[in-house]
């Protein structure tokens, strides 16, 4: 009877311990994850030894693992370089753009976008009749992209008030981790209210591994670029109560965020809105930059008489 | 008799799974271009012998060796002694003799006879030196990968695929005289709109022969009078990805083992390229000589 009872025990501990199916979640949250757009050689393309007089194809595989554009017109360019064009002498297939269907994920595409892009030469040569001619092929990616984080925020008219009531949400700062689907991430919002005036001060971080860049700066992006532009955010903040605060910097092409060391800071105070009680709302930010991240590999172009 | 037969299928199944490592590396792994010999001559053993009779003939066989990556045309040996000991019919040859390719990876080689006769000499043995000489013109190119950085300052984002570095040459190029150093530099021009890449190159006789201008190559073994312009005379030519560089002397003069010329790029590379590798060619035109010596004892006859 002892058993009986311990085997039936067993079998629920066992039932328990068994996850049912579950069904996913349609609404999963895209604006999630540090990545924007990736890129990866196709295999052998280019190959680490190519003989003179072959086709040179490098191919790139683009992904956008990131959540931007949902909808819309993908900008980004390709360009190529490392070699010397008296050895290798091509263009892109198609020209150097981006696909523009090149979306983030979305509701409608859960992995988003992709795209392959070539770069062919069609008669590689090895300068001076020389032996062999070493390159090291780079690839680098511009494009133009968006953080958009909204995450929510307390919006107390009086969190000081000597005597406490119950509040839906308190005013506090709080940490964003994990990304918003884009290689620049809002990582912490630190809040303050002042009489009439609630104070947000909006972290923002470099998380993808590449260079963030002015927005203004895309044409000249990659080669053209020099430390003028580089590792600055365009950031909007905006409330349901007020879409137009005052920020420092203004968080402009002018006036942007400036990223040291790969962070930085925007300091926004926004009216206060005439409410009597604690209510949560959405903290707008949509953060605007180019970002340029390179692949490279080691080519050798062989020349045997 | 079925044992033997099912014995033997099972030891050429077991030859035949057995991986055999083949040779390593392609044909295009050779570098020709590999090495501080030009034309190496030496003497076939005991030819000439180490004694030898007054009043008789002997065979002196010289083997020449293209060990080099460029081909020698109407190359010359010559043979060297004193008339008071020996004499011969023919004293030099003549000869082309094609260096190393990815074809012949050895170079060719020829073997020269010369027939010599010793003299009479007076009194006892003697030690006399017979010396052979080559005097053919040679050429040493050297190519090398460098790097062209526009962004002088450093200054620019972009990931670059290489940096300016001085390079360090060692083992030569498949010829006596070698390319043994290049210090780059990227200097701006005056619109600061170009970069003007500028190659110091050092060069260096590594083998110790003599050098003199290549049309004067066979001067070397001719009783020829030798000219003090000619003597240690290197012709250089540079280019930079096929473009002609300007150097501060048209040619140099290698009194000492080694010696340096600057060479720049003068029409500049726009500043708006990304840094990039390219080649760097080097040609090295002279005339080269060497001689090798033996010692010949020659006998009374009795």
């Amino acid at each position: 009877m002892n058993k009986a009872i311990f085997i039936i025990l067993i079998l629920i501990l066992i039932s328990g311990c068994i996850g049912g199916v579950k069904e996913k979640d349609i609404e999963e949250d895209f604006h999630k994850g540090t990545q924007g757009v990736t890129m990866n050689f196709v295999r052998n393309a280019p190959p680490s030894k190519i003989y003179e007089g072959d086709y040179l194809a490098v191919s790139v595989e683009l992904f956008n693992k990131g959540a931007y554009p949902d909808v819309g017109t993908f900008q980004g360019k390709l360009e190529i370089s490392g070699f010397d064009i008296a050895a290798i002498n091509g263009r892109w297939e198609g020209g150097n753009a981006m696909p523009a269907d090149l979306n983030g994920k979305s509701v409608y595409n859960p992995i988003g976008g992709y795209g392959v892009m070539t770069y062919e030469a069609s008669n590689v040569n090895v300068p001076f009749d020389a032996d062999s001619y070493p390159a090291d092929i780079i690839v680098h990616s511009c494009y133009s992209y968006k953080t958009i984080a909204s995450p929510l925020v307390c919006i107390d008219p009086d969190p000081y008030e000597a005597v406490s009531e119950a509040k839906v949400c308190n005013v506090g700062n709080q940490m964003l981790s994990g990304g918003q689907g884009a290689p620049v991430a809002v990582t912490k919002i630190e809040q303050e209210v002042g009489a009439d005036t609630i104070y947000f001060r909006i972290y923002i971080k470099n998380v993808g591994g590449g260079s963030v860049i002015n927005p203004s700066a895309y044409d000249v992006c990659p080669f053209n670029l020099d430390f003028e532009h580089l590792n600055q955010v365009v950031v909007n903040a905006d409330t349901s109560f007020d879409s137009g605060p005052r920020c420092t910097p203004a968080g402009t092409t002018s006036d942007p965020v400036h990223l040291i060391n790969g962070e930085g800071l925007i300091f926004c105070s926004f009216r206060k809105p005439s409410v009597q009680s604690a209510y949560l709302t959405p903290l707008n930010i949509q953060l605007s930059y180019v970002y340029s991240s390179s692949i490279s590999k080691h080519v050798d172009i062989i020349n045997i008489r | 008799m079925r044992k033997i037969v099912l014995l033997m299928v099972l030891i050429l199944i077991i030859i035949g799974c057995t991986t055999k490592k083949g040779p390593t590396g392609t044909i295009s792994d050779l570098n020709i271009h590999k090495g501080t010999d030009g034309l190496v001559i030496s003497f076939i053993k005991n030819s000439p012998p180490e004694e030898v009779f007054e009043e008789e003939e002997f065979p002196v066989y010289v083997l020449v060796e293209n060990k080099g990556a460029y081909d020698v045309l109407n190359g010359y040996i010559t043979l060297g002694f004193q008339q008071d000991y020996f004499e011969a019919a023919t004293k030099s040859r003549n000869f082309n003799l094609e260096g190393k390719s990815l074809a012949n990876p050895i170079g060719e080689q020829k073997i020269f006879r010369f027939l010599v006769n010793a003299k009479k000499i007076i009194g006892e043995s003697r030690t006399v030196p017979i010396a052979v000489s080559s005097c053919y013109s040679y050429k040493t190119t050297a190519i090398e990968s460098v790097c062209i950085d526009t962004d002088v300052y450093d200054v620019k984002a972009v990931e670059r695929a290489c940096s300016v570095s001085d390079v360090s040459i060692k083992g030569g190029q498949g010829g006596p005289v070698a390319v043994t150093k290049i210090e780059s530099k990227m200097l701006t021009n005056e619109e600061e709109s170009r970069i003007i890449p500028q190659y110091t190159i050092e060069i260096e006789n590594v083998r110790g022969g003599n050098i003199i201008r290549t049309e004067r190559a066979q001067d070397l073994c001719s009783a020829t009078a030798l000219s003090r312009d000619d003597l240690y005379v290197v012709g250089i030519n540079v280019e930079l990805s096929e473009q002609r560089l300007h150097c501060n002397k048209d040619s140099l003069k290698l009194m000492e083992e080694k010696d340096k010329i600057i060479c720049r790029l003068e029409s500049g590379i726009e500043k708006d390229k990304a840094a990039y590798t390219t080649l760097l060619k080097i040609e090295l035109d002279y005339g080269y000589s060497e001689t090798i010596i033996k010692n010949i004892i020659i006998n009374e006859k009795i």
